[in-house]
């Protein structure tokens, strides 16, 4: 019984939801308590206590109807033992051997030798005659579990497990004998039994074709997202691009997370001594409210420039997602992007959820050539009431400007007054200064001029930026 | 197993003498809140009953409820304890002079503090303990309700505070010792989804989350709330507010509305929904004028909508 929870669980898991091991004893608690007998019960039962967020209550729904309505379709002879199941199992299993005996009725010699098979006591898949249903199911299912399916991760092990449990289920000793049968003479037979191979063949890889789908490409899921992280994001096929929203937005969780206990442990200050003894004079100077000393800090503003002329326009996407996901932590950021003019999209990107937003400002503003002068200076011009020296501006691009005006003097009065100037390039070191990229000129008036082709890259730099901030 | 189903559904029998009509989801949480003995946290949009699930459970079990309401800035001298600085004072000036007594004829200070050591620490024990709703509702003799309202409001470090009584049922206060529950009370936290709650206090919990409920069940509240209701308007109303849900809104009308609603409508005496009626009566429902000015053009196919819904 708690063989299923734990692979239920399991299954969750590889649907990401993070199950602790605490939780898995209180859905024990919970399955005993209420039975599996009504599933409506147990799917609200279980909910409670594995599905901690609104989102993951739609995963466990949907793992939930997965897992249970698979098992209850499929699973003959799965370690369940669940009574409801197995009650419903025996009259198909039994059906289906009544079945196999008119078969036999219909065509006489078949049926002879298929009696005489399942006299036998090989493990060559005997009484299920014909390759029909349940039964073979039953046994390849059997097998299945023994050579260990559940622990089918990849695509590419399905070649592996189908030996396995072609093994277990005695291929080898069955092929031999088709081979001796057809040197015999025997072809009826032989192909009698070569049918029931093919169809216990079909049986073996929908089995693992399902786990793999239980599975749900778990670990090949880790790994894409470890690469997403660490490759170029101007490299990226498309169809990567489209998975790294969530990837962002987990990164962006962390940070957030990390920061903010560091924030609230530096809060509390030291006893405030001369309050308190004020205070406290009415009591006779005993200290029994006690006051501290407590730090004012001066919430910083962020300023985020985003090139998104077709150059680089994904990879501001990525950097414009990953300033939406920051705003936890960061509410005083303010998103501008640019072509030509530099327009202001903070407004835009807290109405709408990120992935609408960033389509609006694609077609409204997107996909022109960058012209870093006027860009500049109308960004100047936008914020420089705002900027004194708990400013934080950070510039995305390439700095290639197609040889027009660079908007240099804009940016070295931006780098007077904002405490930090930051210029994120795309670009890998070895291609700045090449051609028309102007990014030599921009060093001179920003702080740091860093290049962040990849998410991790950008997690790194935007780490720093935050401890700095604080 | 079917002793379980038979449980819930008593539950929720019980739950509706108190005019609390709960989904069966609902009433598993809490019935495996009660088995389990751990604190349920409810998550949803405003206004769906979350805490009136608590005042209902505490009328049902007939036990007292405690309330603590989170804010910003809460803290521990308000959620959990604090010491009665006055009375402690008092005793002090009231004390002084057995003080001098004991202190008598001791000679230099080092003998002085000795015999002052002699005293347990008198002024922080429990008898100057002035306990907060979390500490009342561990106290409490017969067991109790314990409702910690908007979770979300409060800050990080309160989460942690809570934790320990989430899990053991019991506080550590510095200068006493570790206080566990009498009876261990029923918890009940509720949260706005605000911000995220930190997974620590989640994994304490069972979780559960009440959206807005099915046009049948909202039905059925509307009638254990306002049973005065003609059933024709009843319906009518409560296909009306569902298809006003589907609008995009700033903030949806929630269950408190519709019954508020229902309860403004029978002070009008009015027997089914005409426009110049909803006109008027829409700010009972929609809180924001945005919403009131999207939904008003549609008015009319919407009143359509419900009365065909009727039929």
């Amino acid at each position: 019984m708690d063989n299923t929870l734990l692979q239920f669980i399991r299954h969750l898991r590889h649907h990401g939801l993070p199950v602790s091991t605490a939780e898995t004893l209180d859905a024990m608690q919970v399955t005993a308590a209420l039975g599996y007998s009504d599933p409506i019960l147990l799917r609200d039962g279980l909910a409670s206590c594995l599905a901690k967020t609104v989102d993951d209550n739609d995963t466990f729904a949907l793992c939930f109807e997965q897992f249970f309505h698979l098992d209850h379709s499929q699973d003959a002879s799965s370690s369940d033992s669940q009574a409801a199941n197995t009650e419903q199992n025996l009259p198909s299993s039994e059906q289906a051997n009544e079945g196999e005996g008119e078969v036999g009725d219909g065509d006489g010699q078949a049926s002879g030798e298929g009696q005489g098979d399942s006299a036998m006591p090989g493990k060559g898949g005997g009484g299920g005659g014909g390759g029909q249903g349940s039964q073979t199911r039953a046994e390849v299912m059997r097998a299945a579990a023994e050579a260990g399916i559940e622990n089918i991760q990849f695509r590419t092990q399905r070649g592996v497990f189908r030996r396995r449990i072609l093994d277990v289920l005695g291929d080898k000793q069955r092929q031999i004998e088709i081979q001796a049968l057809r040197e015999a003479g025997n072809d009826e037979r032989a192909n009698w039994l070569e049918q029931i191979r093919d169809a216990q063949i079909a049986a073996v890889i929908d089995v693992i074709n399902r786990q793999l789908l239980l599975n749900n490409d778990a670990s090949s899921r880790a790994i894409r997202d470890d690469i997403l992280q660490n490759s170029s994001l101007s490299a990226m096929e498309s169809y990567h691009r489209e998975r790294l929203p969530p990837l962002i937005r987990k990164l962006a969780k962390k940070l957030a997370s990390r920061h903010r206990q560091r924030h609230r442990h530096a809060r509390k200050g030291k006893l405030d001594l001369g309050k308190t003894l004020r205070r406290n004079i009415a009591y006779g100077g005993i200290p029994f409210h006690r006051f501290w000393k407590t730090t004012r800090k001066d919430k910083s503003e962020i300023f985020v420039l985003c090139d998104i002329s077709g150059s680089v326009s994904a990879w501001s996407r990525v950097l414009l997602l990953f300033m939406q996901a920051l705003s936890d932590v960061l509410p005083s950021t303010r998103c501008f992007v640019f072509c030509g003019r530099s327009i202001e999209v903070t407004d835009l990107f807290r109405q709408y959820p990120a992935d609408e937003a960033l389509a609006i400002v694609q077609q409204r503003h997107g996909l022109g050539s960058s012209d870093y002068g006027l860009a500049l200076n109308t960004f100047r011009d936008q914020i420089a009431d705002k900027l004194n020296r708990r400013s934080c501006v950070i510039i995305l691009g390439d700095g290639r400007g197609n040889g027009g005006d660079t908007g240099i003097a804009a940016l070295r009065d931006i780098y007077h007054r904002a405490r930090l100037v930051l210029w994120f390039n795309p670009e890998s070191q070895f291609s700045w200064n090449t051609g028309d990229s102007e990014i030599r000129r921009y060093q001179s008036a920003a702080h740091y001029v860093a290049e962040c082709g990849s998410l991790r890259k950008l997690e790194r730099l935007l780490d720093g930026l935050l401890s700095l901030l604080r | 197993m079917s002793d379980a189903r038979k449980n819930i559904d008593t539950l929720i029998a019980q739950l509706a003498e108190q005019g609390y009509i709960a989904s069966s989801a609902i009433a598993t949480t809490l019935y495996i809140a009660q088995q389990l003995e751990r604190p349920i946290l409810i998550e949803g949009p405003p206004g769906v009953g979350k805490t009136e699930l608590a005042n209902a459970t505490a009328a049902m079990l007939n036990k007292p409820m405690f309330r603590l309401q989170c804010y910003e800035g809460l803290d521990e001298s308000k959620a959990l304890y604090d010491w009665k600085y006055s009375k402690q004072l008092l005793y002090v000036q009231v004390l002084k002079e057995q003080l001098q007594e004991i202190l008598d004829g001791a000679e230099g200070l080092n003998s002085a503090v000795e015999r002052l050591h002699n005293f347990d620490d008198i002024f922080y024990s429990e008898r100057f303990l002035e306990p907060r709703p979390l500490l009342k509702a561990l106290q409490s003799d017969s067991g109790a309700v314990l409702l910690i309202d908007e979770i979300d409001k409060a800050d990080y470090e309160f989460e942690s505070l809570l934790l320990e009584i989430l899990a053991d049922f019991k506080v550590t206060l510095p200068e006493i010792g570790t206080l566990s529950a009498v009876h261990k009370p029923l918890v009940i936290l509720t949260s706005n989804n605000t911000r995220d709650l930190s997974d620590a206090l989640k994994r304490r919990c069972l979780h559960l989350y009440i959206p807005f409920p099915e046009a049948k069940l909202e039905n059925q509240i509307v009638q254990s709330r306002v049973p005065e209701v003609p059933e024709a308007l009843r319906r009518q109303l409560v296909d009306f507010v569902h298809s006003v849900r589907s609008f995009d809104l700033k903030k949806q009308p929630a269950i408190s509305e519709t019954i508020d609603w229902a309860r403004s409508l029978l002070l009008l005496h009015s027997d089914s929904l005409s426009k110049q009626l909803v006109e008027d009566t829409l700010n009972v429902l929609l809180k924001y004028e945005e919403d009131i000015a999207m939904v008003t053009p549609e008015l009319h196919s919407l009143i359509k909508k419900s009365e065909s819904g009727l039929l």
